[in-house]
C-alpha cells in the first residue's frame, strides 16, 4: 500500500465521492422526474457511497498526519513532527484545504444520514438531489480547486506546523468542527425547501420534517460562535471576546437568520402563515453560510484574521451566486403557490410577537452586512479607503437587541391569535414591576448610562416572565394532583421538551445579555509597568511580579512572568502570562493569563517583550465584570437546545408534532 | 417572470461588486524588496562539519565578499519549496562556482542538525551550508518565508532578493548581472 | 384584509433601523489617509476618528518607559506629523516601518489609542527628486 503513496490515494477516494456525488444529483433528478423507484434507491445509495468515501479521504488524511507523511502537500504545509499528538490530530481543520475537506465529510454525514432515516415522502427525492447538488460543490473544492492531497516529491523532511494562533489553544480543536456542523446542519432544511419549491409542495411538510434538523444546525452555530469568541478571548490578547470583524461578523448572520426561522417556523406550524417568508429565510440562511466563506477566503474584505487568498474564493462567490439565482428565482417563479392564505388575527398575539421578533433579527443582520460590506462599497464607488468600526455595529444594533430582549419576554405569554386582555394586563403588570426595580436596583449599585440600566431592567422583565410562564404550567397541575413541585415540574418539562428547551434557552440569552453589558460596559483595560519584585495595586487588586521565566518544550519557546494576585491581602491566584515562540514559525503569540472570577475575570498580558533578565514587565491588565457569564450563558443555551431535542417516546421521530394544548400560556 | 428578472438583477449586482471585489487585488501587494542596492547585513555562523575542511568552522559573509560576489539561499528542512530549488542551487554551483560563492543558510528550523544532513546528503550538495540556529540571520533580512534568496555584489549591496522556488534560468541570468556588475 | 398590519409593523421597524444605521455610519466611519491627505484637508477630519497610515520617520522614536509613552513622527515622504500613542510599542516597531494609528487630531499632534504594524518589510521612501506613489504606499498599508 506504500507504495501507493496516502496522496493519490486520498486523490482517488475523493475522485470517488465526486463520481458517487455527481450520480446523486443525475440518479435524483431523473428518478424524480420520472418517479423511478429504482433510480431513486441508487440515489440514496450515492449518499451513503459519498460518505463512505469521504470518510476514507478524512482518514487518509489523518493517517498522513499521524505518520508524519510530509509527501502530502497538506500534510507539508500544516503540520510538524515534534508536535503533540492532539495538535497534529486537529491540524486537519487548521488550515484552509483541510477545514473544506471536513465541511465536504460532514456534509456527506448528513447527506448519507438523511438518506437513510429521512421518511419516504415526496420531498425526500429532490431534497436528497438537492443535497446531492451541495456536496458535488463539496467534493469538487477539495478534489479540484483546494487539492490536500497533491504529492510532494522528494518529500520535506519536517513542515512547519499550523498556525500558531491555532496550536496555542485547545478551543481552536472545536470551534471550526461546531461551526461546520451548523452550517451543514442548516443544509437539511434548505434541502427540503428546494424541495418542496421543484416539488411543487411548498405547504409546511418541508419544515416539519426538517425541524429537528434545524435546531441542530441552530445549536451547533450557536456553540460555534461562543466558542469563537472564548477563544479570541483566550488567544488574541487584546481581552475582548467580540470585535465586530468581518469573519466574526459573517458567522453571525446565518445565525441570525436561522433564529428568525426557528420562531417563524413555528407561526407556520400553527398557523400555516408565513409560508414563503419561511422559504426566504432558510435560502438566506444558507446562502449567508456561502457568502461568509468567499468573504472572509478571498481578501475582498480585510478582516485581521488573515486567512489570505485563494482560488477558494471565486468558487465560493460562483456558487454562491448559482445558489441565490437558483434559489429565489425557484422562489419568484413558484410565489402564487406559496402566498398566505391565512391572515394575522390581532398583531397582538404570540404569532405577531415572532414576526415583530423576526423583523428585528433581520434588521439586525442586515446591519452588520452593510457594515461589514461598506468599506467595499465605498471604494468601489469612491475609491476611498475607510473602515467600519465597532461603535457602528454597537450603535446600529444595541437599541435593536433591546428589542429582541423585550419581545422575548412578551411573545411566549402570548397566546396565538389573539391575546386575553385581561390576562395580558396582569401579566405585563408583574414584568414591567419587576423591570424597573431591577432597573432601579442596577441604579443603586451606580450602573448609568442608558443601555446597561435597560438590559439589566429588561433581564428583571423577562425573569419575571419565566417565572410566569413555569408558573401558568405548574400551579394548574399542581391543583389536580398530589405531587410535589419537583414532580410536577419535572414532569412538565419532559412534556413538553420544545417548550421548556426554549425556556433554558431564553434564560441563557438573559445571562448573556448581562455579561456582555456588564464585560463591554464596565471593562477596564491599561498598561501597567511593574519592576519585577514590585508590588503595584489595581482597583481592589495588587499585583506582584515575583519573576520572569523562560521555559522550553520540544515544540516552543515561552518567556513570560510570575505575578501573584492578592485581593485583601490574601493570595487569589498566581498567573503566568507569555509569549510563545513556535518553532517553524516566526510568528510570536501572545498567550494571556485568566483569573475566572464569578464577577470579574482579571486577565493579564505580557504588554512587551520579557526576558529572564528583564528588570521591569509591561503587562495588559483587563478586568471584565461578569465576563464568564457570557461562557456559562452559552452552556446553558446549549444544553436548552440539547433539552428540546431529546426524542420524544410519543410521536414519529422528526414528524411529531408538538401535544396540543401544550403551548397554551 | 418580472419577480424571476428582479431575483436575477439582484444576484448580479452582487455578483458584480465582489467580482470587483476579487479583481482589485489583494491588498496586501507586494512592495519591492527595500533593501536592493543597500549594503547586506554581515553574518558569521557556524558551517555543517562536511564544509568545515574547506571554510574553517564558520563563515563570514563579509570575508566571502572579498573574493567573489555571493548568493544568500535561505532554506529549511520543512520547507516543500526548497525540495525543489535544491537541485538547481547545485547546478548552478557547479556551473558558476568560479564566479560566484552559493551559501545555504538554514533557517527557522531549531536543532535540525540529523534532518539537515539529510537533505544535504539528498542533493548531493557542495556548496557550503551554515547554521542559522536561533533565526537571528532570518530576521536581519526581514524573510516573509523561506525559500528566499539574496544576490549579494562584491561591495556588499543587494542586487536582487527572489522570493519561493529559485529555478537554475533565473540563477544563471542574475549570476550575469552580478559577474558584470 | 390585515395585510397593513404587516406593512406597517415591516416599515416601521425598516424606517427606525434606516434611521439607527446612517446615524451610526456617520458617526463612526473611519477614513483611512495618508499625512498629505491630511495636509490637504485638515478641517475635513478634525474632531473625528482616522486611521492615519505612513512611515515611521528615523530618529524620531521616543518611548518613555515609565510613563509607557511612545512619540514618533509618521510620514508619506511629502508630509510629517508628530504621533501620540499611550503603551508599549508593538513587537514589529521599528524605524521605517509602515504603520497605521488610529485616533484623531488634537492640536497638530495625532492621539493614537490604537498602532499597528504594517508588513515585516521596511518600505523604502523615494529618492530625491524621485515621485513617491502614494497609490502604492497606501495599498500597502492597508
Amino acid at each position: 500500500m506504500m507504495d501507493v503513496g496516502l496522496g493519490p490515494l486520498g486523490n482517488a477516494a475523493l475522485y470517488l465521492a465526486l463520481a458517487f456525488s455527481v450520480w446523486g444529483i443525475v440518479a435524483g433528478a431523473i428518478g424524480a422526474i420520472r418517479r423511478d423507484a429504482r433510480l431513486l434507491t441508487s440515489a440514496r445509495l450515492a449518499g451513503v457511497a459519498t460518505f463512505l468515501a469521504m470518510t476514507a479521504s478524512i482518514a487518509i488524511m489523518e493517517i498522513a498526519l499521524l505518520t508524519d507523511d510530509f509527501s502530502v502537500s497538506y500534510v507539508a504545509s500544516t503540520s510538524r513532527a515534534g508536535n503533540p499528538l492532539w495538535v497534529k490530530m486537529v491540524t486537519l481543520w487548521a488550515a484552509l484545504e483541510g477545514s473544506l475537506l471536513l465541511w465536504g465529510w460532514l456534509l456527506s454525514g448528513y447527506w448519507a444520514l438523511l438518506s437513510i432515516v429521512a421518511p419516504n415522502s415526496p420531498l425526500r427525492a429532490w431534497a436528497l438531489t438537492t443535497m446531492a447538488v451541495v456536496q458535488t460543490f463539496f467534493v469538487l473544492v477539495p478534489a479540484v480547486i483546494a487539492p490536500p492531497f497533491e504529492v510532494i516529491s522528494p518529500a520535506p523532511l519536517d513542515g512547519p506546523g499550523p498556525n500558531p494562533l491555532l496550536q496555542n489553544h485547545w478551543m481552536m480543536a472545536v470551534h471550526p468542527f461546531l461551526m461546520y456542523l451548523g452550517f451543514v446542519g442548516l443544509t437539511v432544511p434548505f434541502a427540503f425547501a428546494m424541495s418542496a419549491l421543484l416539488s411543487g409542495r411548498p405547504g409546511s411538510e418541508w419544515m416539519l420534517q426538517t425541524r429537528r434538523w434545524t435546531l441542530i444546525g441552530w445549536g451547533f452555530l450557536t456553540a460555534a460562535i461562543i466558542t469563537g469568541g472564548w477563544w479570541s478571548y483566550e488567544v488574541l490578547g487584546w481581552g475582548g471576546y467580540w470585535a465586530w470583524d468581518p469573519v466574526e461578523n459573517v458567522s453571525f448572520l446565518p445565525w441570525l437568520t436561522a433564529t428568525a426561522f426557528l420562531h417563524s417556523v413555528q407561526v407556520q406550524e400553527r398557523r400555516h402563515m408565513l409560508k414563503g417568508w419561511n422559504l426566504l429565510l432558510i435560502i438566506l440562511t444558507f446562502s449567508l453560510t456561502l457568502l461568509g466563506t468567499f468573504l472572509t477566503r478571498s481578501g475582498v474584505v480585510s478582516s485581521v484574521h488573515a486567512f489570505g487568498d485563494g482560488p477558494v474564493g471565486p468558487a465560493f462567490l460562483t456558487f454562491f451566486l448559482i445558489v441565490m439565482a437558483g434559489s429565489f428565482g425557484l422562489v419568484a417563479w413558484r410565489w402564487d403557490g406559496i402566498r398566505d392564505r391565512a391572515d394575522l388575527d390581532h398583531p397582538v398575539s404570540r404569532e405577531g410577537s415572532f414576526l415583530a421578533g423576526n423583523v428585528i433579527f433581520l434588521a439586525i443582520a442586515f446591519a452588520i452586512l452593510l457594515g461589514t460590506l461598506f468599506p467595499l462599497i465605498v471604494e468601489a464607488f469612491t475609491g476611498d479607503k475607510v473602515t467600519v468600526g465597532a461603535p457602528f455595529f454597537d450603535q446600529a444594533t444595541l437599541p435593536l437587541w433591546m428589542g429582541v430582549l423585550l419581545l422575548m419576554g412578551i411573545g411566549p405569554l402570548l397566546p396565538w391569535r389573539r391575546a386575553n386582555t385581561q390576562t395580558l394586563r396582569g401579566n405585563l403588570a408583574w414584568m414591567t414591576g419587576a423591570g424597573v426595580i431591577a432597573a432601579a436596583v442596577a441604579y443603586a449599585f451606580g450602573l448609568r448610562g442608558i443601555y446597561p440600566i435597560l438590559t439589566v431592567g429588561l433581564s428583571g422583565w423577562n425573569l419575571a416572565s419565566l417565572t410566569l410562564l413555569l408558573l401558568g404550567a405548574v400551579v394548574p397541575r399542581m391543583r389536580v394532583g398530589t405531587r410535589s413541585v419537583v414532580q410536577v415540574l419535572t414532569g412538565y418539562a419532559f412534556e413538553n421538551r420544545r417548550r421548556f428547551g426554549s425556556m433554558i434557552v431564553h434564560f441563557g440569552v438573559v445571562v448573556m445579555a448581562l455579561g456582555i453589558m456588564a464585560s463591554s460596559a464596565y471593562r477596564i483595560d491599561e498598561q501597567v509597568r511593574i519592576e519585577v519584585g514590585d508590588t503595584m495595586p489595581f482597583q481592589d487588586l495588587t499585583f506582584t511580579v515575583q519573576d520572569t521565566f523562560m521555559e522550553t518544550t520540544e515544540y516552543r519557546v515561552g518567556a513570560g512572568a510570575v505575578v501573584d494576585v492578592h485581593r485583601d491581602g490574601s493570595l487569589l491566584t498566581t498567573l503566568r502570562p507569555k509569549i510563545n515562540t513556535f518553532f517553524g514559525q516566526s510568528m510570536n503569540v501572545p498567550t494571556p493569563d485568566v483569573l475566572y472570577l464569578p464577577l470579574y475575570d482579571v486577565y493579564l498580558n505580557i504588554a512587551a517583550g520579557v526576558t529572564p533578565d528583564s528588570e521591569f514587565v509591561v503587562l495588559r491588565v483587563v478586568r471584565s465584570p461578569l465576563v464568564a457569564w457570557v461562557w456559562i450563558a452559552g452552556f446553558i443555551m446549549a444544553f436548552g437546545t440539547a433539552f428540546a431535542l431529546i426524542p420524544s417516546r410519543r410521536g414519529v421521530r422528526g414528524t411529531q408534532r408538538a401535544p396540543k394544548g401544550s403551548s397554551v400560556a | 417572470m418580472t419577480r424571476v428578472l428582479v431575483v436575477l438583477a439582484i444576484t448580479a449586482s452582487l455578483g458584480g461588486l465582489f467580482l470587483w471585489g476579487l479583481l482589485r487585488g489583494s491588498p496586501d501587494r507586494e512592495v519591492e524588496s527595500a533593501r536592493l542596492n543597500r549594503q547586506v547585513i554581515s553574518f558569521d555562523l557556524p558551517l555543517y562539519p562536511r564544509f568545515q575542511g574547506t571554510f574553517g568552522p564558520t563563515l563570514n559573509l563579509a570575508t566571502e565578499l572579498n573574493d567573489k560576489p555571493v548568493i544568500v539561499n535561505f532554506w529549511a528542512t520543512w520547507c516543500g519549496p526548497c525540495y525543489d530549488e535544491a537541485p538547481h542551487l547545485q547546478a548552478a554551483w557547479q556551473r558558476y562556482q568560479d564566479d560566484v560563492l552559493i551559501i545555504g543558510v538554514q533557517t527557522q528550523d531549531r536543532g535540525k542538525r540529523v534532518e539537515g544532513e539529510a537533505f544535504l546528503d539528498r542533493f548531493g550538495i557542495t556548496f557550503p551550508n551554515v547554521i542559522d540556529d536561533d533565526s537571528r540571520v532570518s530576521i536581519d533580512y526581514g524573510l516573509f518565508g523561506v525559500p528566499e534568496t539574496f544576490f549579494v555584489r562584491r561591495d556588499g549591496t543587494l542586487l536582487y532578493k527572489h522570493t519561493g522556488p529559485i529555478t537554475l534560468d533565473k540563477l544563471e541570468e542574475k549570476i550575469a548581472e552580478l559577474t558584470a556588475s | 384584509m390585515k395585510r397593513w398590519i404587516y406593512a406597517l409593523l415591516g416599515v416601521g421597524v425598516l424606517a427606525s433601523a434606516g434611521f439607527l444605521i446612517q446615524r451610526a455610519l456617520s458617526d463612526s466611519l473611519v477614513y483611512f489617509i495618508l499625512p498629505s491627505e491630511y495636509a490637504a484637508a485638515p478641517g475635513e477630519y478634525d474632531d473625528r476618528r482616522i486611521r492615519l497610515g505612513g512611515i515611521v520617520s528615523p530618529g524620531t522614536v521616543a518611548f518613555d518607559d515609565q510613563a509607557l509613552q511612545l512619540a514618533f513622527q509618521v510620514t508619506d515622504s511629502l508630509q510629517t506629523y508628530p504621533v501620540r500613542h499611550t503603551g508599549t510599542p508593538p513587537e514589529l516597531f521599528q524605524e521605517n516601518t509602515g504603520v497605521v494609528v488610529e485616533g484623531r487630531f488634537e492640536d497638530g499632534v495625532f492621539v493614537s489609542d490604537n498602532l499597528l504594524v504594517k508588513h515585516s518589510e521596511v518600505y523604502e521612501p523615494p529618492k530625491d527628486g524621485e515621485p513617491i506613489d502614494l497609490e502604492a504606499l497606501k495599498d500597502t498599508l492597508q
